[in-house]
């Protein structure tokens, strides 16, 4: 079985340091959740995740405390041994731990600690009250269970040569190729498929004809407008998997450059970009999203209820005057930096020509997609665009992109995805979100995030774009045994099997 | 019959050499090629008056047509017109093209004078750099100097200057070498004329007529080369057209349209092509020493 992925290259396949979505493909063959979301959907609540390396778990009335009972007999690959309850907890302290610089710690900060009291047992104590932990944490790229006898064996040898208990494991991690065979031991349903390839094929061209010549059995979809029905063209058989709601994209404004930090300018923005048509520019179209959370998700804003003042529907006449009042009646330029990626590149390109109808010239350098994210976690960035999947948690997206604790640093060295300064430039939606997660009754908490997401539209740190359906074409000869709806942007792939 | 008759007589005989103009009129494919590259030219010069719509203008709902009365060669994955995009293109292939090679033939043949002119020192030196820089492949030292100075046109410019200038140095030197011991240089220093006026003078005319035929073809090295960095993402960036980028962006989507690559292809090759064509035809007549 064949996958041909959209990036240049193979980052990591250490969950920790995740920093490319693609390099997901391998690392949840490799590695095991304590509990799983259904196949091809997220758990909406914990009754729904299925048992992994737990084969049982318990919550704390409060939501606080979460008990795992691992499976006995678990073994890791490559005679690594079994599986305990202290690799669990070595698992959640190393991407706690600030000096292993996980871009993920931010989500573990309500982890308050791991706690073994017998080795088929890891209590997890959160600091504040979490109804949503198994989305919000278990089921995190980082919370993959790995082998702490390896870890502190190999060292950075780890994320090429990782070990998981996973369905597959890895045989070796090359620049443009991981390759990976069925695991003779695991302990759940084995791999119909012996041997498993992810290539990494950036040119989306090259992607469309690998998958049309058969030479691959699924790729990731281009993203350009228009890219995947041309492919579906050529060979109607092609199977499409499309998971929604599937990546958000916000673009954020860095506000400590001028004259993004004025709010009529980037009020401004918002008029003039055109949201209804970016929506109905991606294949296939997805819903309008008003708040940084897409409306399927709970506490969300919608077109029913999010406030007329803050829905900023297309006006280039409100946006040039609105510019005129800021001081720039004839507009102004200014310096961007994204990624060449397909999906990167297509929409600053459309965002490019709606401000240019303002007067807003974007002086646009694509660059290498490596060098973009090295760049944007470094703070170089003006306007950043950020694609991406989250879990159905209202608070994830606020902690990853928007909360002062996330803030990116000149150094690289920040916790999270917050290219805007929000929470530091402009205080306040610290407490909130902190107030958000301290309360245990779901509904107050939904309506707190709702109170966030309009404390967002009108202070204005990003431009809530639109979602992308994350989609993979696939050969009709692959069955992947379940049908794919709402996923993060990668699924598990050893029920797959030919068929003729 | 005496030698002097003899002499006169062969004066006689030989042709007159043609005019610059004339042989090129008289060969059918250079005709065509001068015709071509004006069309080139005038498309840069008029492009804002000739675009059927706003190069930059997008229209996402019709992506990927297919060639139309409406679009002549359809449009790209943005919905954007090509040939407007095209034409739009041609004014950054022509200008760079023409302003590339006229300012590396000015700085790199007074360099090269300067070099074989006063030897010495100053050869050593001017020389020795020349060799640094021609060590290195044009494209080679375009990337080098666009991934340092980033993209941009006046980069893109600043960058074919170095990597072109180092040729006009090579062969200024070569030719001043000669010159330099020419009689009539002795006399003009012996009269008191100062070494900078001699160099304008007297040398500069003498080799003007090799530098003239590099300079044509430099002018389709400017063109293929902005097209290669443009095409790499180091040239002109997008949303702006050139030839390059055109290319590169249409390469992503070649199933959607494959129009975008045909056309800039054409383009770039058709002129690159057009100009080495006229390019041999001066070197013909004016660097008698290659014709066959």
């Amino acid at each position: 079985m064949r996958l041909g992925m959209g990036a240049a290259q193979v980052v990591t396949v250490d969950p920790i340091y995740l920093n490319q979505g693609v390099d997901n493909w391998a690392i949840t063959h490799v590695f095991d959740f304590l509990a799983r979301a259904p196949l091809g959907r997220f758990g909406a609540s914990p009754a729904e995740f299925t048992p992994e390396l737990a084969e049982s778990w318990t919550i704390s009335p409060d939501s606080r405390v979460w008990t795992f009972h691992i499976r006995k007999g678990v073994m890791f690959h490559k005679g690594y041994g079994e599986l305990t309850a202290e690799d669990v907890k070595f698992t959640f302290d190393r991407v706690r731990d600030p000096k292993q610089g996980s871009g993920a710690a931010i989500i573990y900060s309500n982890v308050d600690s791991v706690e073994t009291p017998d080795p088929y047992t890891a209590v997890i104590r959160l600091k504040q009250p979490d109804p949503f932990f198994m989305s919000s944490t278990v089921h995190l790229t980082s919370s993959n269970i790995v082998c702490k006898k390896a870890v502190l064996e190999k060292g950075d040898k780890f994320a090429r040569d990782p070990i998981g208990s996973g369905p597959y494991q890895m045989v070796s991690v090359t620049p443009k190729l991981v390759t990976l065979t069925a695991n003779p031991d695991y302990f759940g349903q084995k791999p119909n498929i012996p041997n498993m390839e992810v290539s990494y094929i950036l040119d989306t061209s090259a992607r469309a004809l690998a998958i049309l010549g058969g030479q691959v059995d699924m790729i990731l979809a281009p993203a350009g407008p228009g890219a995947i029905n041309s492919i579906v063209q050529k060979n109607p058989k092609l199977i499409l998997d499309v998971a929604l709601p599937g990546n958000s994209v916000s673009v954020a404004f860095n506000l400590n450059h001028k004259p993004l930090d004025d709010l009529r300018v980037r009020q401004a923005f918002m008029y003039a970009i055109n949201k209804e048509e970016i929506r109905k520019s991606v294949t296939p179209a997805t819903p309008r999203v008003y708040g940084l959370n897409p409306p399927s998700v709970p506490g969300a804003l919608t077109d029913q209820n999010c406030p007329a003042a803050l829905r900023y529907d297309f006006n280039p006449a409100k946006a040039k005057q609105l510019l005129a009042e800021a001081g720039f009646p004839n507009g102004f330029a200014f310096p961007v930096i994204s990624s060449v990626r397909d999906d990167f590149s297509s929409l600053m390109l459309i965002i490019a020509e709606q401000l240019r109808q303002v007067g807003v010239k974007m002086d646009l350098k694509l660059i290498d997609h490596a060098a973009y994210h090295e760049a944007d976690v470094r703070d170089l960035c003006n306007f950043t665009m950020r694609i991406g999947s989250y879990p159905p948690v209202p608070t994830q997206p606020f902690q990853n992109e928007l909360m002062a604790a996330g803030n990116v640093q000149p150094d690289g060295k920040g916790r999270g995805n917050n290219f805007s300064h929000y929470g530091v430039a402009i205080p306040g939606i610290d407490d909130m979100v902190a107030q958000a997660m301290a309360e245990p009754e779901l509904g107050k908490r939904l309506a707190l995030c709702g109170r966030i997401e309009e404390k967002i539209l009108t202070d204005l740190p990003l431009v809530s774009l639109c979602t992308t359906a994350y989609v993979v074409i696939r050969n009709p000869r692959l069955d992947i045994g379940f049908k794919v709806d709402s996923s993060l942007g990668y699924w598990r792939l050893n029920q797959a099997k030919f068929v003729a | 019959m005496s030698g002097a008759e003899a002499f006169a007589e062969e004066e006689v005989a030989a042709p007159a050499p043609p005019s610059l103009a004339a042989t090129l009129l008289r060969d059918p494919v250079t005709v065509v090629s001068c015709l071509f590259v004006l069309l080139v030219a005038l498309a840069a010069i008029f492009a804002p008056f000739l675009v059927p719509y706003d190069p930059l203008a997008q229209s996402v709902l019709s992506a990927n047509q297919p060639p139309s009365w409406q679009h002549w060669v359809g449009t790209d994955k943005f919905g954007r017109d090509i040939l407007s995009r095209i034409i739009e293109g041609a004014r950054t292939s022509a200008l760079l093209g023409v302003s590339a090679p006229i300012l590396a033939g000015i700085s790199g043949t007074l360099l090269g004078v300067a070099a074989g002119y006063f030897g010495g020192w100053t050869d050593r030196i001017i020389g020795r750099f020349i060799d640094l820089l021609l060590a290195f492949p044009a494209l080679l030292l375009g990337i080098l100097i666009a991934a340092a100075l980033g993209p941009g046109f006046f980069q893109l410019t600043a960058t074919l200057t170095i990597a072109f200038a180092p040729r006009f140095a090579r062969i200024a030197r070569a030719s001043s070498l000669s010159i330099r011991e020419e009689p009539f240089v002795d006399a003009a220093l012996l009269a008191g004329v100062s070494h900078w006026r001699i160099i304008l003078r007297h040398v500069v005319p003498n080799i003007i007529g090799p530098v003239i035929v590099i300079l044509t073809l430099e002018v389709a090295s400017a063109i293929r080369l902005e097209a290669a960095l443009s095409f790499i993402g180091l040239g002109t960036q997008p949303p702006e057209p050139s030839w390059g980028n055109i290319i590169r962006d249409g390469l992503d989507n070649m199933f959607g349209s494959a129009w975008p690559v045909i056309s800039a292809g054409f383009a770039i090759t058709a002129t690159t092509l057009a100009i080495n064509l006229i390019g041999d035809r001066i070197r013909d007549v004016l660097d008698p020493d290659t014709r066959e």
